[in-house]
């Protein structure tokens, strides 16, 4: 079984946490729960409402989408030190997958409202996991632009010559 | 030039802002005009700040190595432009062209630090809000990549309606 300084460990390398003291991390972990789920359970469903961020401290899961024709794809598997829904904790939104334990699995949970209580209570952890929050999602989005960039010059070289490039509004060299 | 508060009501990033706050955060802002077709932030500089659109359109365009350049997204009143390299520090990952005459609100760079890192309620309010925003636009071109094979690439970003949400 893993040991609690372990869960501590854990939590301190996510970047999440990154800029909190001791103390503060201390506080953070105290509001955060520990779920174990058995091998085969479900953890969440594509479409449940998604309100918290989960840390695999052990085990692994296997996030799953329903295909078109009622099967079930594994999109993703998740092993030790994974995190998901880091966006749940400031914008709840359903869950795009369905998650479920492929091994017997230890979760650590954390709330929006574990967050939302820190802000509301002036807690000095409040900013700074969101100023590394904020960190994350500007790295995201620039991924985001870049991919939707590759995506562009591949679709530009597949109907090269010749056809009308304003339909994707290009400007060449503006 | 300043920034009359009530100009910030229409802004629904701010809706969590109290009149006082609102007040306060107008008092740091900058009023920019800006003519159509003027180029206002520059793809790979660190310069300026971060803008609430007051008033007009502007568009966000991405130059791509081939020279090539493609509309991200526009966007009009009441929405935020310039977060990424408040956040990172890292260049400007695009550029913004006013497409209409355009009024903004301009926060300078060292004036969002300050904001961002005040002691105030408002500063994890506005970490939140910015946060909030970015979640949503990320969602949105994400749901939008399942398409991106038949989509226009423009709008790829661009929030469904402007002004009054």
């Amino acid at each position: 079984m893993i040991e609690t300084e372990q869960i501590f460990e854990r939590a301190r390398s996510l970047p999440l946490f990154a800029s909190l003291s001791e103390a503060e991390l201390q506080a953070v972990l105290l509001q955060c729960q520990i779920a174990l789920y058995l091998k085969g359970k479900n953890i969440f469903r594509e479409g449940a409402h998604g309100d918290s961020l989960m840390v695999v401290l052990q085990g692994d899961i296997s996030l799953r989408c329903a295909a078109e024709d009622g099967v079930t794809v594994e999109v993703a598997t998740l092993g030790e030190g994974a995190v998901l829904g880091e966006m749940a904790l400031i914008d709840p939104a359903p869950r795009a997958a369905t998650a479920v334990a492929s091994d017997n699995t230890l979760l650590l949970i954390m709330h929006k409202d574990t967050l939302d209580q820190l802000i509301a209570t002036d807690h000095p952890a409040a900013p700074k996991v969101l100023q590394q929050l904020l960190q994350l999602l500007a790295g995201r989005f620039r991924t985001m632009e870049d991919r939707i960039g590759e995506i562009f010059e591949s679709r530009l070289e597949v109907h090269q010559p010749g056809t009308p490039q304003a339909a994707w509004n290009l400007v060449p060299g503006e | 030039m300043s920034i009359e508060p009530v100009f910030l009501k229409a802004i629904p990033l701010l809706r969590g802002f109290s009149s006082t706050e609102q007040r306060e955060l107008a008092r740091m802002l900058e009023l920019v005009p800006v003519e159509a077709g003027v180029r206002f932030i520059e793809q790979g500089s660190t310069s300026g700040g971060f803008y609430f659109v007051l008033d007009g359109q502007v568009r966000i365009a991405r130059q791509l190595p081939s020279g090539h350049e493609f509309t991200l997204a526009r966007m009009g009143k009441g929405h935020v432009l310039g977060f990424l390299t408040m956040v990172d520090g890292q260049p400007r990952s695009a550029n913004v062209i006013a497409e209409t005459k355009a009024a903004l609100a301009h926060l300078p760079a060292a004036r969002f630090q300050e904001l961002i890192s005040s002691p105030k309620p408002m500063a994890v309010r506005f970490q939140r809000l910015l946060a909030r925003e970015m979640i949503r636009t990320l969602r949105r071109a994400n749901q939008r990549f399942t398409r991106a094979a038949t989509l226009p690439l423009e709008d790829f970003m661009s929030p469904e309606h402007f002004g009054d949400e």
